[in-house]
């Protein structure tokens, strides 16, 4: 049974159509990235699978649950996090935890130790007596997350965790999720940071004006709509004769160039991404430093398929 | 494990009364009852006896500070799940909507039952100390205007329910201390109707029960007049609005989305 159902999910805001049959299924074990533009549909379906807002029709299912009928069995092992969480102002973290804690049957000696220790995983130890109201965004999209972690939940619903973190807490929030994954969570994470996205997911669900346009995995849909990119690090930048040799090269399709860096997009996979760094290097006479696949390729695919 | 419902609701119900405590919310509240009530007591001091003292003390006490104590703590309970957003956290856990909203109403009964407690105590406290004695008829009194409270929050949770947190209160507070009495003098004076649906007008057997005239209707020669309410009329009323508002309530609750 698959964690996460839904089926011709539609919903209406008056006249405005948010989803449009949304029908996906996410398999047990796998984090799927939930992308697509704003007001394409993500929160809408997140709400919907939290039991937030009603659908006009169709239907959601959360551990094999309907969250709307039986609340109770469909959020047991589900954590979630929507948009920037917001607090009662006079509770400090630890109320917070200890609170939603209790609600989840968490008992006395196991709570206090969990929520302890879930400060310190969000890095919030120094604030747990400090109250909400003072947080700022980064800190309360913090404590969102450890409320949602608190339980160790099979399921994991998030809604832009990253959003209002600073560079080093949206790298810590990247590892934590694929922490998360490593341990065999079910993800199911809608961003609009298709880095984080790429990094962290198996698979990409792609939605716009409440259609879902494409799941899969990431490197099929790569493969599917050609788009690969690699980043080329380099020690110099490159003589516009090398530029010029880069184009010619056989599984090239575009390239730019700053200073001493690059991004080429290529067609094909791993080996022919091996023979088109030899060929940069041998051939070419280009000193390359380092390379990484690009974030690019997803960016890409997804603008391909959201103008289409 | 999710514990069972019940559990649940006795969980919100000790974290609404930490936080009303913490946001000095309660604390406010009871230094405003007794503010109020102290006051009030000096005022009827020199009434003739016990009884006149308690009659109208517990007249204008409980009637208005019945309203401030149930709009004061359910005029946003829910509302602000909504309007500020903190119900993204509290409804997306494994609970029915019907359990928050019994966990917020036994808090906020909690509240309002200390606050009444408050009120009676100091009015006691006066009368005994006044006169020496003090009408037992106090006690079921009390039990009325503990009633009337829990009238007076079913209704405010209910506008809680469906409105925001500002229109929620506004509408609660001059629905209950202004239209209501204000229709109920009109049905009375004009129409002659003796208008026992209305909860203002069941909130007279609160003082009436102290010490209730002889005759409940009289007969005057420009119409029908009522010295006060039917007791079980105004209980069967009091009751209703209890339950057909909190009823209400959570359906309101269960359909309200999250946008």
């Amino acid at each position: 049974m698959e964690p996460i159902v839904t089926k011709n999910l539609t919903k209406y805001y008056g006249k405005l159509l948010a989803l449009d049959t949304l029908t996906i299924k996410i398999r047990k074990g796998t984090c799927v990235g939930f992308l697509g533009p704003n007001g394409a549909g993500k929160s809408t379906t997140i709400k919907i699978l939290c039991g937030l807002i009603y659908p006009s029709d169709g239907e959601a299912y959360v551990n094999g649950f309907n969250p709307f009928e039986e609340p109770r069995s469909a959020l047991e092992n589900v954590g979630c996090m929507i948009e920037v969480p917001e607090f009662y102002p006079h509770f400090n973290a630890t109320d917070v935890l200890r609170y939603y804690g209790k609600l989840r049957g968490i008992s006395d000696p196991e709570l206090g130790k969990k929520v302890k220790e879930i400060l310190e995983l969000a890095e919030l130890s120094k604030w747990a007596k400090t109250k909400t109201s003072k947080f700022s965004r980064g800190m309360k999209q913090r404590l969102g997350v450890a409320q949602a972690l608190l339980h160790d939940p099979s399921i994991l619903i998030l809604d832009e965790p990253a959003l209002g973190l600073d560079p080093r807490g949206i790298v810590e929030m990247r590892n934590l999720l694929k922490e998360m994954v490593k341990h065999g969570k079910t993800i199911f994470l809608a961003s609009h940071m298709l880095y984080e996205v790429q990094e962290v997911c198996d698979t990409v669900a792609l939605i716009n004006r409440g259609k879902l346009l494409v799941h899969d995995k990431v490197e099929n849909l790569e493969k599917l709509f050609r788009v690969q990119i690699i980043e080329v690090d380099l020690l110099k930048p490159p003589t516009f004769k090398q530029l010029k040799k880069v184009k010619k090269l056989e599984s090239v399709k575009s390239y730019f160039a700053e200073k001493n860096r690059m991004k080429i997009n290529f067609d094909g996979d791993k080996v022919a991404q091996a023979k088109l760094l030899m060929a940069l290097v041998k051939d070419i006479g280009l000193q390359v430093a380092s390379f990484r696949p690009s974030a690019a390729a997803l960016e890409e695919l997804y603008l391909h398929l959201v103008e289409e | 494990m999710t514990p069972s419902s019940l559990k649940q609701a006795a969980t919100i119900m000790r974290y609404e009364l930490w936080r009303a405590t913490k946001s000095l919310r309660l604390i406010g509240l009871l230094i405003i009852v007794t503010v109020f009530s102290v006051l009030a007591a000096k005022g009827l001091e020199g009434r003739g006896n016990a009884t006149a003292f308690g009659k109208e003390f517990f007249t204008v006490a409980p009637f208005l500070l019945i309203i401030v104590v149930g709009v004061w703590l359910g005029g946003d309970i829910l509302a602000t799940e909504f309007e500020r957003k903190t119900g993204y956290m509290l409804f997306t856990n494994p609970i029915k909507r019907v359990t928050i909203v019994a966990g917020k109403f036994m808090a906020c009964f909690v509240s309002t039952l200390l606050s009444i407690s408050v009120l009676y105590l100091i009015g006691t406290i006066f009368t005994l100390n006044n006169y020496g004695w003090a009408p037992l008829t106090i006690l079921g009194s009390f039990g009325l205007a503990v009633l009337y409270g829990c009238a007076v929050l079913s209704l405010t949770f209910l506008f809680s329910s469906i409105l925001g947190v500002a229109s929620a209160t506004v509408v609660s507070f001059f629905s209950l201390i202004l239209i209501m009495p204000i229709l109920g003098a009109l049905l009375l004076s004009n129409a002659g109707v003796e208008p026992w649906f209305l909860l203002s007008y069941s909130a007279g057997t609160i003082s009436a029960y102290i010490d209730p005239p002889a005759q409940r209707i009289v007969s005057t020669q420009t119409g029908t007049n009522y010295a006060y309410p039917d007791f079980t009329i105004s209980v069967i009323v009091m009751l209703a609005y209890v339950f057909v508002s909190i009823i209400l309530c959570i359906i309101a609750t269960k359909r309200r989305e999250m946008r």
